[in-house]
């Protein structure tokens, strides 16, 4: 990533740190330096409170005062085109299936995965499609999602906008952001469909990515990418995986969807260790993945 | 179709001994700027070599990034490898496997292999795909730097020969290892010295910030080192079964040519 666009970066997690009270980093809540800080973190978080309230452009002029992102120009970052405006009701935990194929093909090319694995990258793309009233005048109903509590509402939107690092780690942005969480999804389901074509198989995109969609399979296959079992990025791997789960769906609900995926990727983590993923025929990855997501009956 | 569980001898870069008797797998890493340069050298295993050359077997290097979730796996005929990345599909972190693998079903001599485990087959099968020599995980900032810091203790706070271990966490997991002047100067010559020290740090970590449900437990430093040791099928902290002796060597495994030497 450029110099100028790691400096936004960083000044995005440092804003993001800012509006966060996190009670664990205080032993006594009650004490002076816990209730300084939970009183700045509340007046910034007003701020950003009534800025979003007040409509679209006030919005964007928070985001632009805060992190500087009309200077984008400087950073060799495109913001993609959002092509229709999105509703609250398009924006809930997933977009739609249609909407996430359609961003999906438009912007495949066009995102740099460094940048979309980046809250700042998002956050900054959402700021720019708020400005344009891609979301409509009523801001506070797509990101802060109504909770009673104002901590939980700027969470929500932080969260949705493209990730929260500083609470949620790496997974944030291909679990929190609607928008980029789709974008993942559908370059899972096309990656996975072009390899299993390549080994004689025909998995269309759309099956591969309707299964993605099912959540907790999704969210486990994340976990288990970032955190623990690496060796499931292999695209060929995680292609059979995929090719697995569409074939087998029945399967996949009756041990649930965590549970699927932890069963299928692990296998093929084990396999890693000792073979090459590479060099081992996609069939034959298939049969293990597939053999693992029976193997507790 | 399904991947036979068989043995297969593997030679790994700790040289463990178990398969073959005298070889060694050595390969040298040395990241640079978008770029990793490998160099890849088994002795005393000609048999692998012949593979190499009859085009059963390649060397390869397979570049991971979690972050992204980008996995590469590069290929060379050629022992000297350069695996090139662009800038935009790199976010934090790169680790790099070297090793040597078979590109199709192939056999390979018995005659080098460990006599009590091999030496009755005459030929033994290796099967495509096959990682018949594997590297450690290289990591392009060391994992134990990011996790450890080795200080020299204040004059007068620790008697010679002696170390302590303090949890500095803080919106990162991170440990100072004190260690007194005489075994300071020591350590950064002997990397077992510093092998010990880790073993320390990995018997604090079941009590640290990185445990189950505390604050750092799913930090990308502790997701890394538990990924490390769940790769290498080692019981992590959380775990009833966890060795903190076996995991830290696990990560960073002592010397097994300057053991030999001193048994």
């Amino acid at each position: 990533m450029s110099a100028s666009f790691d400096t936004y970066v960083e000044r995005h997690e440092d804003w993001q740190r800012s509006l966060i009270f996190v009670k664990k980093e205080f032993p006594d809540l009650n004490a002076p330096d816990a209730i300084e800080n939970m009183r700045e973190v509340e007046q910034r978080q007003l701020a950003l409170h009534e800025a979003v309230s007040s409509g679209s452009q006030s919005t964007w002029r928070y985001f632009n005062e805060k992190l500087s992102i009309n200077s984008i120009a400087d950073w060799g970052v495109e913001v993609p085109e959002l092509p229709n405006p999105l509703t609250a009701g398009e924006m809930e935990t997933s977009l739609p299936e249609y909407a996430e194929q359609q961003l999906g093909n438009l912007w495949a090319d066009t995102i740099p995965v460094a940048h979309a694995a980046t809250p700042a990258f998002w956050t900054l793309c959402h700021a720019h499609w708020i400005g344009a009233g891609m979301f409509g005048e009523h801001i506070e109903t797509v990101f802060f999602r109504n909770p009673p509590e104002q901590e939980d509402k700027v969470r929500n939107l932080l969260r949705r906008m493209g990730g929260l690092r500083y609470v949620r780690y790496n997974v944030t942005s291909f679990l929190d952001c609607p928008i980029a969480k789709g974008w993942w999804r559908w370059r899972f389901a096309v990656s996975a469909s072009s390899h299993a074509e390549n080994s004689g198989w025909d998995l269309s995109h759309r099956d591969a990515h309707r299964v993605l969609r099912n959540g907790p399979l999704w969210e486990r296959m994340i976990e288990l990418s970032l955190k623990q079992v690496t060796a499931i990025n292999s695209a060929k791997a995680r292609s059979a995986v995929i090719a697995v789960f569409v074939r087998n769906y029945d399967q996949v609900e009756a041990v649930g969807g965590r549970n699927a995926a932890k069963l299928s990727c692990q296998r093929i983590a084990q396999l890693s260790h000792t073979h090459c993923l590479e060099f081992i025929d996609w069939n034959d990855l298939y049969v293990a993945a597939e053999e693992a997501l029976y193997s507790q009956e | 179709m399904s991947i036979e569980r068989v043995p297969v001898p593997v030679l790994d870069d700790a040289n463990s001994r178990l398969d073959w008797l005298e070889a060694q797998y050595r390969p040298m890493v040395r990241f640079g700027t978008g770029e990793v340069v490998i160099r890849h050298q088994v002795l005393g295993a000609s048999e692998l070599a012949r593979l190499v050359a009859a085009g059963d077997a390649i060397w390869y290097s397979e570049v991971r990034c979690p972050r992204t979730m980008l996995s590469r796996v590069e290929t060379s005929t050629n022992p000297h490898q350069v695996v090139r990345w662009k800038d935009d599909e790199i976010l934090g972190p790169v680790f790099v496997i070297p090793g040597l693998v078979a590109t199709r079903d192939t056999e390979v001599d018995a005659a080098l292999l460990h006599p009590h485990i091999w030496g009755e087959k005459g030929r033994v099968l290796i099967p495509a795909g096959w990682r018949c020599a594997r590297g450690e995980v290289w990591r392009s900032q060391s994992l134990t730097v990011s996790l450890v810091t080795f200080i020299r203790a204040s004059e007068g706070t620790l008697a010679p020969g002696q170390m302590t271990v303090t949890d500095v966490s803080t919106d990162a997991p991170k440990f100072n290892v004190i260690l007194a002047s005489d075994v300071f100067d020591k350590c950064k010559t002997n990397r077992d010295l510093r092998v010990a020290g880790l073993v320390a740090v990995f018997a604090r970590l079941p009590h640290s910030k990185i445990a189950d449900g505390e604050e750092l437990a799913d930090h990308s430093l502790t997701n890394e080192l538990r990924g490390r040791l769940h790769d290498a099928d080692v019981p992590d902290w959380d775990d009833p079964n966890y060795d903190p002796a076996w995991a830290a060597t696990a990560v960073e495994p002592f010397d097994p040519l300057v053991v030999e030497t001193e048994l």
